[in-house]
């Protein structure tokens, strides 16, 4: 099973990584519990920094689609193919939405929004 | 005499092996890549001028027939001349490094020319396998365990010899030489398994089947290198070091052909060299 990435494509790489291993994961190239590839591996093979292809684990593992089992190496998770299908993008896109559109009928403007938004996610609260 | 016939024996057979046949081989497949894979089809691989590619081939060659004249005139005047015999007995180890060195400057400049592919690739994607590469994906179980016990053996073998009192025994010098050289072996594959990809077009595939050549090579360069520190062992301690000059030059020998890679090259995938247009057009 190959992946493959685009490194003059918009989208970034790391979410190309995700992307690639989540649609491996729903096509059945990789069933729950096989074995991946270790993070230098895949950052060697795709000339990549290796905190590319850390980053798009930890989130694959925070989304239940792969999971770390010490020294052993990391496998793909038992709940992989329900995981995968998950999208938190879509989820946070959809809250946002909703969170914006309350506050524009309620009378703040744009501006006000975006201030506010940049403060708190700057404020290290949120 | 009869080890000093043996020696002559095996100088000329190290000529021709590492100067004529293992040569001649390398050449012979350079030619059939060239022909079978011009730079009109398979552009990606010729970073260079495909001039530049023949005049190596050349200097290659020459360099070899010029090493293996060397050879046989020193092997003819040791054989008339006395004296000539202790210096060629001698220089055995500096011929076989001279021997071997068009073949580190055709592996040298393999290098740069991977470096130079690398920085004019002009693809934007890049490929990886999503399965991990483990240790007997590259290695046969038996040869990795006839290699451990062959190390083992070797352990026991100076342990037990240790109980005689020879000045020049080095002891258990030699098994931290016998480490060193198998530490730097597994270093060299696990560089091989895990380490960057140097050919930034070569496939999958063509990796694993050159990975596996390389560490077949070396862990029978390892049983090689083990098994000639025995014999070295055993002729001193049985006062035979007039035979050393004759073991040694059948070790080079066996060293190189254990070390030239034997994978074959028309399995290989060259697909992978002809540019993005071509590859659309067919």
């Amino acid at each position: 099973m190959q992946i493959t990435i685009d490194i003059e494509n918009s989208v970034p790489l790391y979410a190309q990584l995700i992307s690639q291993v989540k649609q491996a994961v729903q096509n059945g190239h990789k069933k729950p519990g096989e074995p991946l590839p270790s993070i230098r591996q895949l950052a060697n093979d795709l000339n990549l920094n290796s905190k590319t292809v850390a980053k798009a684990y930890r989130l694959l593992e925070r989304d239940r689609v792969i999971q770390t089992r010490g020294y052993r190496g990391t496998y793909v998770h038992p709940d992989a193919r329900e995981n995968s299908l998950v999208d938190l993008n879509d989820f946070v896109t959809e809250e946002l939405m909703s969170a914006i559109s309350t506050l524009r009928d309620s009378g703040a403007t744009d501006s006000e929004i975006r201030v506010a938004f940049a403060a708190i996610m700057n404020s290290g609260d949120a | 005499m009869l080890e000093q016939n043996l020696f002559s024996i095996a100088f000329l057979g190290q000529i021709l092996l590492v100067s004529i046949f293992i040569p001649m081989k390398i050449v012979r497949r350079m030619s059939f890549v060239f022909e079978t894979y011009p730079p009109s089809t398979h552009p990606l691989l010729y970073p260079k001028p495909f001039s530049h590619y023949v005049k190596k081939q050349q200097r290659y060659r020459l360099a070899n027939f010029l090493i293996a004249g060397i050879g046989i005139s020193a092997l003819l005047v040791s054989m008339l001349e006395p004296r000539g015999r202790e210096v060629l007995n001698g220089m055995a180890f500096l011929f076989f490094m001279i021997q071997i060195s068009p073949l580190i400057w055709i592996e040298a400049s393999i290098r740069k020319e991977l470096k130079l592919m690398r920085s004019l690739n002009p693809r934007t994607t890049r490929t990886a396998d999503l399965n991990p590469r483990k240790l007997f994906d590259v290695l046969t179980p038996a040869l990795f365990w006839t290699t451990a016990l062959v190390y083992i053996a070797f352990w026991i073998f100076i342990a037990w010899f240790r109980q005689f009192d020879y000045p020049w025994f080095g002891g258990f010098q030699n098994n931290f030489i016998i480490t060193g050289l198998n530490v730097f072996f597994a270093s060299i594959l696990l560089w091989y398994m895990y380490g960057k990809k140097l050919n930034p077009h070569q496939s999958e595939d063509d990796r694993m089947r050159i990975t596996r050549s390389i560490a077949t090579g070396m862990c029978l360069v390892s049983i090689a290198v083990t098994l000639y520190a025995v014999v070295t062992i055993y002729l001193s301690a049985e006062d035979a070091r007039a035979f050393q000059p004759f073991a040694r030059s059948v070790y080079f020998q066996v060293i190189i052909l254990l070390s030239v890679q034997t994978y074959r090259v028309d399995l290989l995938d060259f697909d992978v060299y002809r540019s993005d247009t071509q590859a659309a057009c067919e």
